[in-house]
């Protein structure tokens, strides 16, 4: 097998009494399309958030290649090499998409205030380098045509996809998406289906969120289940569907789609 | 000792004065969620009404308080037409732009009409009493009680009356409130027309405490009751009275310690200290950003 | 209006230009007039005051009110070079406006966690403070007598003695400060403080260290309050501390607000209506401040994003003139 990229050992988050994320061990092996999946606020966003630093962990480690990343601040996540999306979609929205892009690139350009004033090689070379990547990342996704507009404009579906260019511009190892078919018809859920087994083929790691079930079973080659914060399973599709646990875990909240 | 006890004195009773503001202004900001920066002037307005209630009508001081509740009801009114009604949703910044408008027309205007020059108010319960050295005047006996009774008012119309229960659930979660069947719209213009008028008399009570009133007192003043609702955490009403008898406190003993000039000076500092020391409670709204 | 600003959009060069010429012309027409040239030259310096202002409100997010306590600093510290260490008018300059940087660094660490309302507050304190010690600090800055005597600046050999030159001078200030500004803003720089203003906690998540970035946003914004207040000290030749009022900082905020945050032409479209507006008519001169309030008051309900704003994406993103035209709506 793969070797594990992304580790967590006996992971809790509490608000208060609630345990919203509690004793998680998972392992994501590099190169895998990683599902999760649970019935709503079974605490994956939570997950999500103490894997990249914006909420502070309870108890517990995060293991990011062998090194212990628990707690370590958002930028720092993303500049080690794990990136994310939104599950309700933080765009910056009154810039271009292309510049939504271009923010991404942050940590890997080193303008400073008089290379940009002076327009000197660095800046040029920075420039070049985040417009031309920029674009192509936006190829990737599709967006290419509407590079300039702003990125409040485009629909849900177009943000979503932006969402996940302006993540791979931080050239993540491992890529995290909450939910990125939400709120999509099925022919731009099968498009985003194709576009992260795309990604995924760049040689790049993927956990996804989502509730579709169709999208995940076809997508992941391991998916872990969490209710109200415990880890009840991990396993391949075909022993997700059969597992009792899951079944009574989806019956017993009002949704599951 | 009795000059401390005498500054203690002091202190409780300038701060009976910043309670009632952080109490208004807790209930717009705390419990509404609106954010305002008009809060200063409010109390201006109310002190100068409260003013030319005393020497022009030469009411009592019953009837100035009125005036300075009425007239800075009226005001709550217009700077929710003015400030809220069109942004019912915030976002805090466009409040924030349109209370400053508000505010510095307020002020400017105030210094035309009313003039720059200070007016001096007369006296009310001149009277005192001795206790060894230290020494207690009617009036700020009187103040206390003020404060005490509006108190007593707010937390019955909060329990008992049927609008006071509605401003609960508003202050809780306004979705859920409007699907209960909530006016919101309507919650937020009372509510805020009731911190306004309690800043009112505050103001007033400001005016007859010193003897003057000013037009540009309300900066120092929404500095205060600002300090003071922070220093009680903001949401809470009893919280913000006992943040303004706090600040009240801090202040004269204060100034005590260095000199009056820097009265405002300490108020800040606390108020930077408190934002600093615990800020996780007064960071935008209650509870982190939903991620 | 708005017309106007898509088409000079759209020819940015040549807008410039005639911008450039316009400025040229103009003190030759009206070098006669004192008057005139004095509401001249209040307007570029209060451009470059609401350009600072700008940079921090309008592209970092941070709500800063007390813009006139840095602009107070850099006066200060231009008057007492001046008058006491004999430091000619060229080095006051970057130096009266590196210590307002500063004095925004003391600021900004404590307050960079704050927002909206608490740090538009610690500001506006902040601003009072350095009214107070400037008043109070009587062997340093001889407290309300001011500081009088300062000398007029020489440049390239000339001494600056009259409006007309100082006319020029401040051309050149404000013509720097805007052209430093674009580039910055128009960088990886300017696109970090940009995704702050719009989502921090995204901005965070895509790598940018936001605290640090707002302080840096706050320090160079407050340069250019401290290089205004260095040129208005060697200007009047006499510093006090009433002109740095929290009511100047209201001023400033004001032409920010009305002209549109976030853009480059908003504060400077600002600071002429502003400026201009109270001496058109003489008889609103004493209503100064309520007509800054109701103009805050008249934008927020009939154009929130100020009288040129809006047209910040064209002007972030030069390549769009061919490809997308949905880019300059907002
Ligand atoms: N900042 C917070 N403070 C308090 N409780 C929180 C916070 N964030 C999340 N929760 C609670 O934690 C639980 C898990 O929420 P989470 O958003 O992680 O669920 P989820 O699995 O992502 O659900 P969904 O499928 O609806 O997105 C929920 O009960 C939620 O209310
Ligand atoms: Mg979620």
């Amino acid at each position: 097998m793969n070797d594990v990229i992304l580790e967590t050992r006996s992971l809790s988050k509490h608000f208060g009494g609630l345990k919203a994320v509690d004793n998680v061990d998972m392992i994501v092996r590099s190169g895998a399309i990683h599902g999760i999946i649970g019935p709503n606020g079974a605490g994956k966003t939570t997950f999500f958030n103490l894997l990249t630093g914006l909420i502070e962990v309870t108890s517990g480690t995060v293991l990011f290649g062998g090194n212990n990343i628990t707690n370590i601040p958002p930028e720092r996540v993303a500049e080690i090499g794990m990136s994310r999306t939104f599950q309700n979609i933080k765009l910056f929205r009154f810039m271009t998409v292309l510049d939504n892009v271009k923010v991404g690139f942050h940590t890997r350009t080193r303008t400073g205030l008089f290379a940009a004033v002076a327009r000197s090689a660095t800046f040029r070379a920075d420039e070049d380098f985040v417009t031309e990547r920029g674009l192509e990342l936006l190829d990737l996704v599709g967006l290419r045509k509407q590079a300039y507009n702003q990125a409040a404009n485009p629909s849900y579906g177009t943000q979503r996809r932006l969402e996940i260019a302006r993540a791979l511009a931080t050239d993540p190892k491992v890529l995290l998406l909450d939910e990125p078919a939400a709120g999509m018809n099925p022919s731009e859920k099968s498009e985003v289906m194709e576009l992260i087994r795309k990604i995924s083929s760049l040689g790049r790691t993927i956990v996804v969120i989502e509730h579709d079930m169709k999208l995940i079973m076809n997508l992941c080659g391991v998916i872990t289940v969490l209710n109200q914060g415990l880890k009840i399973c991990e396993g391949t599709p075909a022993e997700i569907r059969n597992n009792p646990d899951v079944i009574s875990a989806y019956l017993g909240h009002s949704r599951g789609a | 000792m009795d000059y401390y006890v005498q500054t203690l004195v002091d202190g409780i009773a300038q701060g009976s004065i910043y309670a009632l503001m952080a109490i208004g202004f807790a209930m717009i900001m705390g419990i509404l969620g609106l954010v305002t920066f008009t809060h200063g002037e409010v109390i201006m307005v109310g002190a100068f009404a409260g003013f030319y209630a005393l020497t022009f009508l030469k009411t009592g001081i019953f009837i100035a308080l009125v005036a300075g509740f009425a007239a800075a009801w009226i005001l709550g009114l217009v700077i929710e037409l003015i400030c809220y009604r069109r942004w019912p949703k915030g976002p805090d910044e466009t409040w924030l732009i349109t209370t400053i408008g508000v505010s510095t027309v307020l002020k400017s205007g105030a210094q035309i009409v009313l003039g720059t020059e200070q007016q001096l108010v007369p006296d009310v319960y001149t009277g005192f009493w001795t206790f060894g050295g230290v020494r207690i005047l009617h009036i700020q006996v009187f103040m206390l009680a003020v404060l005490f009774l509006l108190s007593a008012a707010l937390w019955l119309f909060l329990k008992k009356t049927k609008t006071g229960l509605e401003l609960k659930a508003v202050s809780m979660d306004k979705t859920a409130a409007a699907l209960l069947g909530v006016d919101v719209r309507r919650i937020l213009v009372v509510g805020n027309a009731i911190g306004c008028a309690l800043c009112g008399v505050s103001g007033v009570l400001l005016g007859v405490y010193y003897n003057s009133v000013h037009a540009v007192m309300g900066g120092s003043a929404g500095l205060k009751s600002f300090a003071s609702a922070v220093l009680g955490g903001l949401t809470s009403i009893p919280g913000a009275a006992i943040g303004g008898v706090l600040l009240g406190i801090f202040e004269n003993v204060g100034v005590a310690i260095f000199s009056s000039g820097w009265r405002d000076v300490i108020a800040f500092l606390i108020l930077i200290a408190v934002l600093l020391v615990r800020p996780s409670g007064l960071l935008g709204r209650k509870g982190a950003e939903k991620v | 209006m708005i017309a106007i600003f898509r088409t000079t959009q759209r020819h940015r060069g040549l807008s410039i230009l005639a911008c450039a010429c316009l400025l040229l012309i103009v003190p030759f027409v009206i070098r006669g007039n004192d008057y005139l040239l004095r509401i001249a030259i209040n307007i570029l310096l209060y451009s470059v005051l609401a350009t600072s202002l700008n940079i921090i409100n309008g592209y970092s997010g941070q709500f800063n009110i007390g813009q006139a306590g840095f602009y107070c600093i850099g006066a200060y510290t231009a008057a007492i070079l001046a008058t006491r260490c004999g430091v000619g008018f060229w080095i006051a300059l970057p130096v009266s406006g590196l210590i307002a940087s500063a004095s925004s660094v003391l600021l900004g660490i404590p307050t960079a966690r704050l927002r909206g309302i608490f740090l538009a507050i610690c500001t506006l304190g902040f601003s009072e403070i350095v009214r107070l010690t400037v008043l109070n600090w009587i062997e340093f800055t001889r407290g309300p007598m001011g500081i009088p005597g300062i000398p007029f600046p020489t440049v390239l050999g000339y001494e600056i003695s009259t409006n007309f030159g100082f006319y020029f001078l401040i051309l050149a200030i404000a013509a720097v400060a805007l052209f430093v500004c674009f580039r910055v803003l128009n960088s990886r720089i300017g696109r970090a403080w940009i995704a702050i203003r719009e989502d921090e906690l995204a901005a965070k998540s895509m790598g940018i260290p936001t605290t640090r970035y707002k302080i840096y946003n706050l320090a160079f914004g407050t340069f250019w309050a401290g290089v205004a207040g260095c040129f208005y000290a060697y200007l009047s030749s006499y510093v006090s501390a009433d002109s740095f009022t929290l009511d100047e900082g209201f001023a400033i905020l004001c032409m920010v607000l009305v002209g549109g945050p976030g853009s480059l032409v908003g504060p400077i479209v600002g600071a002429f209506f502003l400026v201009v507006l109270p001496e058109m008519f003489r008889f609103l001169a004493e209503y100064r401040l309520v007509i800054f309030g109701l103009a805050i008051l008249v934008t927020m309900h009939v154009r929130p994003q100020g009288i040129a704003g809006g047209g910040v994406f064209a002007a972030l993103a030069p390549e769009a003139a061919g490809e997308g035209e949905k880019g300059a709506a907002s």
